[in-house]
């Protein structure tokens, strides 16, 4: 028996890996000549959406239906600086998958409570990977933070 | 002693031997134009510099000339053979375009000046740069080809002196995930295993690794076990029908890029048929339960589909290894220059952690390298770590080099990795590293995209510095270029894949003007007037022994421990395996005898990343780990490649090399003998494809990427179907155009993609999507490719690759061994 709290979290997760998958595709092709933005980007896109998917597939299990609706896809690419432009477009994706990866511990501990192994099992995969996503967006900024700010 | 066409039979005459026996000696010789032993007037010792194997030789001299070249019967690595490269390829030492002064560009002109004009302006820009934006506006790019002495001065400088983050070399294009894969396993760069393993092995693993045509006398060992009595049982990994995988036992050839599926596969078997000594990954691991997880998801039914490769050649495959008593891995490009590199290569490390197959004969992992000096470039820091194995990530070890350098800790840059080439480059093009130093190196022809690199290398507000021995590719886009010795005309030491160290001794002198690379960059280094915090100089020494003599002490106590070592020790005898200090006065055959790995977090030289995205493991979470000692067994998740083939570039593109070339043939391709055997690019393509498409043997083919074209007549080969080969060597010193095409390209890396290794960084030359097409049809003349090699026909030819009467080498078999 899943609470509606529950439900309303999962639901919000489901939001949140399908948008962060998109922003991660999106910052993947801006930057198509820095392959370790652009192709794993699309790695990492790959594991939200699959986070997604099963969380769809979880809710199912316990008759719900989540994640209907698609996020809007932010259109404009974002004007100025392009050195601070990268750093504050991976700030932002770094942000949103902090963001994520505290839901899946929140999600851990509710299927810790609920005996839910299953679901137990899928957010401790999920937040292994959150890590390792948010990991990649602060290598980033520290790998090339140094060179754009202090090298002119 | 018996005449032979070494071209004909690279690998030479056997001498058969068995398990646990010694290798015969055999001495390998070529003398040019029909000399007499008797008349060279001193034989002066070396090493070879034209791969990767450390084959010691003897340098003939007369009348102050290179004449020739014969293999040291008394070293442990080669017992006397040496590689056709070796035997014909000091010719280039004396071709007639050697650089013999420096040039200077003058109204766009490379214009002929003086060593103080060019040495002045070199150090003069530098010093403007510097001064106007700071050490992060100044690159250096090295090699895998220079020496010891000369790396650890270029990294003393760079690091010590200029204090810039923005060093590598073209180690990252050959040998990055072999350091990277050792130092996520075992905490540290650093071969586990010898070359004496193949003496005693009852199965030898090859992954992608093409030892015939790479380390030709590695192979040349190989057979001559598998001549011999109770031979090993080969495992081959290579999309390609190489030497090896016609002698070997199971043979799979997966469509590139699916490596590390493959390799999760090979250890699911394991698992699942517990062939593990739980003992040893009890006692000396950490991190088995991940592994076990991740590769219960990889049968070899979903591998079979991944990697087109049958269920069960995987599960015979699995068995080889799973019951192996004295199992040898080797790994090369193939994986290295593949999708997912480092994480494939990790998981042969995890074959050997699990079956506890280290530090014994026989049980060995060689992770190799592609070039002679890679080792060094790796220990002295002139790559992607800190000299001596140092972790850029670890205060105590930065402090340890600035006591040594007498320099304050904040000079030599730790904020982050030490930058990747790939990276340095996309500064260079961004703008922001507006001075690039290139020794002994040829970019214009060896990196992906080339189309990208030459533009980015032509670019105005770049100064570009190429030192080198001939005006390659790359010195033609030069504002000054640098006239360097080479080998046999300088000094110095250098270190091969199994850890074994030669003296190269000077020889005949460079000629012209031209200058060993050690005394340019001391010449830099005092034109720039680079000093220690007491204003002393910070490099404080003038020759050869005297900066290896300062390395030994950088290296003191650490893995690569040189401190017992000395240019007379290695005088005579054989080459000498490292670590030599006072506890080890011989050297050291093998590493991990006890099974106690450099993992401490206050000794490794890095504290690993993450095998997809690369991302650093932070102090804290390595500390987590807890691995004191122990190896880490680090699983990854295979994910598909990033170029899949499509309806419009429906074939692979895999680029790799010949036996009769090294790199971009700036020495092999001014060898005549070797440029006859393999004189100019070849499109290879299976049997299958050709009939398919109706394409013949010889006929002029075209193969597309989004990146560019390349021509070339077409070679029908035991190739996997579906996949496109093409060799990297062919570039355009010996063309009309010089350094770039004139119509359609023939180096392979007008095509290849801008992408790289997470982890390791290294750049990926076999996994992009090429359309193939024929544009004439041919006349009957086979494609210019040899025919002893991986590269052989499918159908007769009539045209095999022979060497001349007048150029045969002589052999000489000792030891009473015989054919």
């Amino acid at each position: 028996m899943m609470t509606g709290r529950l439900a309303s979290t999962l639901s919000d997760l489901h939001r949140d890996e399908t948008e962060l998958a998109a922003a991660l595709l999106r910052t993947a092709g801006r930057h198509p000549a820095d392959p370790e933005i652009a192709y794993v980007g699309h790695d990492l896109a790959r594991w939200s959406r699959r986070h997604a998917t099963d969380l769809v597939e979880t809710a199912h299990r316990y008759g719900l239906r989540i994640g209907a609706e698609p996020s809007a896809p932010d259109a404009s690419p974002p004007a100025g600086d392009p050195g601070l432009t990268l750093l504050a477009e991976l700030r932002g994706l770094h942000e949103r998958t902090a963001g994520i990866a505290l839901v899946w511990d929140i999600v851990t501990q509710a299927a810790q409570a609920l005996r839910d192994d299953e679901l137990l099992a899928l957010a401790r995969t999920c937040h292994a990977q959150t890590q390792q996503q948010l990991a990649w967006s602060k290598a980033l900024v520290k790998a090339n933070a140094a060179q754009l700010l202090a090298v002119p | 002693m018996r005449r032979i066409d070494r071209i004909a039979e690279p690998w030479g005459t056997r001498t058969p031997y068995g398990p646990g026996e010694i290798w015969p000696v055999r001495v390998d010789q070529y003398l040019s134009g029909g000399l007499d032993e008797t008349e060279v007037e001193r034989w002066v010792q070396s090493a070879t510099v034209l791969h990767s194997n450390g084959d010691a030789m003897d340098i003939g001299v007369k009348d102050g000339h290179i004449v020739g070249v014969r293999g040291r019967a008394v070293d442990r690595v080669n017992h006397g053979r040496l590689d056709p490269k070796d035997l014909y390829g000091w010719q280039a030492n004396h071709a007639a375009d050697r650089l013999t002064g420096p040039l200077i560009r003058r109204n766009g002109e490379l214009v002929a000046t003086d060593w103080d004009t060019a040495m002045d302006t070199v150090a003069g820009r530098t010093r403007e740069l510097l001064d106007q934006f700071g050490p992060g506006s100044i690159g250096f790019y090295t090699t895998g080809q220079l020496f010891l002495e000369e790396y650890y001065t270029l990294a003393v400088m760079a690091r010590g002196g200029i204090g810039t983050n923005h060093l590598d070399g073209n180690t990252r294009l050959c040998t990055a995930t072999a350091g990277e894969a050792l130092k996520e396993s075992f905490g540290c760069d650093g071969q586990p295993g010898s070359y004496t393993d193949v003496d005693h092995a009852d199965v030898i693993a090859l992954y992608g690794h093409n030892v015939a045509e790479t380390q030709s006398v590695l192979w040349t060992r190989m057979l001559d076990r598998l001549a011999g009595p109770d031979p090993p049982r080969l495992l081959c990994v290579d999309p390609r029908r190489t030497p090896a995988a016609d002698a070997a036992t199971v043979h799979l050839a997966p469509r590139p890029g699916t490596n590390l599926m493959l390799m999760n596969a090979l250890l699911h078997e394991i698992v699942a048929h517990d062939w593990i000594d739980h003992d040893y990954v009890a006692r000396h691991t950490t991190g088995f339960e991940e592994l076990r997880t991740q590769v219960a998801g990889c049968p070899p039914e979903r591998a079979a589909e991944v990697c087109d490769v049958p269920a069960d050649d995987i599960r015979a495959a699995a068995r080889l290894l799973g019951t192996a008593g004295r199992l040898l891995s080797t790994v090369l490009q193939g994986f290295y220059q593949s999708h997912q590199a480092t994480a494939a290569a990790v998981q042969v490390n995890n074959v050997h952690l699990l079956r506890g197959m280290l530090g014994r004969p026989g049980r060995g992992v060689l992770q190799m390298n592609g070039q002679p000096t890679a080792q060094n470039t790796r220990e002295c820091g002139a790559d992607g770590d800190l000299p001596g194995f140092r972790n850029w990530a670890n205060p105590e070890h930065v402090d340890e080099l600035a006591r040594l350098w007498n320099v304050d800790p904040a000079r030599i840059p730790h904020h982050s990795a030490p930058t990747h080439l790939m990276q340095l480059l996309r500064y260079a093009e961004q703008g922001s590293i507006r001075f690039l130093y290139v020794t002994g190196t040829n970019p214009a022809v060896s990196l992906p995209d080339l189309a990208r690199i030459r533009e980015l290398l032509a670019q105005d507000r770049l100064f570009l510095v190429v030192q080198d021995i001939f005006l390659t590719e790359t010195a033609q886009l030069a504002d000054v270029v640098l006239p360097a010795a080479t080998w046999g005309e300088k000094t110095g030491t250098f270190t091969n894949a199994d850890r074994t160290v030669h003296l190269s001794e000077r020889a005949v002198d460079p000629p012209g003007q031209a200058r060993p690379d050690l005394d340019i960059l001391l010449d830099y280094a005092r034109r720039l007037g680079l000093t220690d915090r007491d204003g002393a100089p910070l490099v404080r020494w003038a020759d050869a022994e005297g900066a290896f003599a300062a390395w030994a002490a950088c290296s003191a106590g650490r893995p690569c421990d040189y401190s017992g070592l000395t240019y007379d020790q290695l005088r005579g005898g054989s080459g000498i395996q490292w670590p030599v200090d006072a506890e080890h006065p011989d050297g050291t055959e093998r590493l991990y005898v006890d099974g106690v790995f450099p993992t401490d977090p206050g000794n490794c030289e890095t504290y690993g990343r993450d095998l997809l995205t690369g991302a650093p493991v932070e102090p804290q979470a390595y500390r987590a780990l807890n691995p004191s000692g122990r190896a880490l067994i680090k699983a990854a998740e295979y994910v598909p490649p990033h170029e899949p083939p499509d309806a419009a570039y429906p074939f692979v593109l895999t680029t790799g090399r010949t036996l009769y070339h090294f790199h971009t043939r700036t020495k092999t391709g001014r060898a005549p003998q070797l440029q006859l055997a393999a004189p100019d690019v070849w499109v290879e393509l299976s049997d299958d494809d050709a009939r398919a498409h109706g394409w013949a043997e010889g006929d002029l083919m075209r193969v597309t990427t989004p990146r560019g074209r390349v021509e070339g007549r077409l070679r029908i080969s035991a190739i996997r179907p579906g996949v496109v080969f093409l060799p990297f060597h062919y570039g355009y010193w010996d063309t009309s155009a010089g350094h770039r095409p004139d119509g359609a390209g023939r180096a392979a890396n007008e095509l290849t993609p801008t992408d790289w290794d997470p982890a390791s960084k290294q750049p990926l030359f076999k996994t992009a999507a090429a359309a193939v097409e024929r544009i004439a049809a041919g006349d009957g003349t086979p494609a210019p490719a040899p025919t002893t090699t991986a590269s052989r026909p499918v159908l007769d030819v009539s045209a095999p690759t022979l060497g001349g009467e007048a150029d045969r080498a002589t052999e000489d078999v000792q030891d009473g061994a015989s054919r």
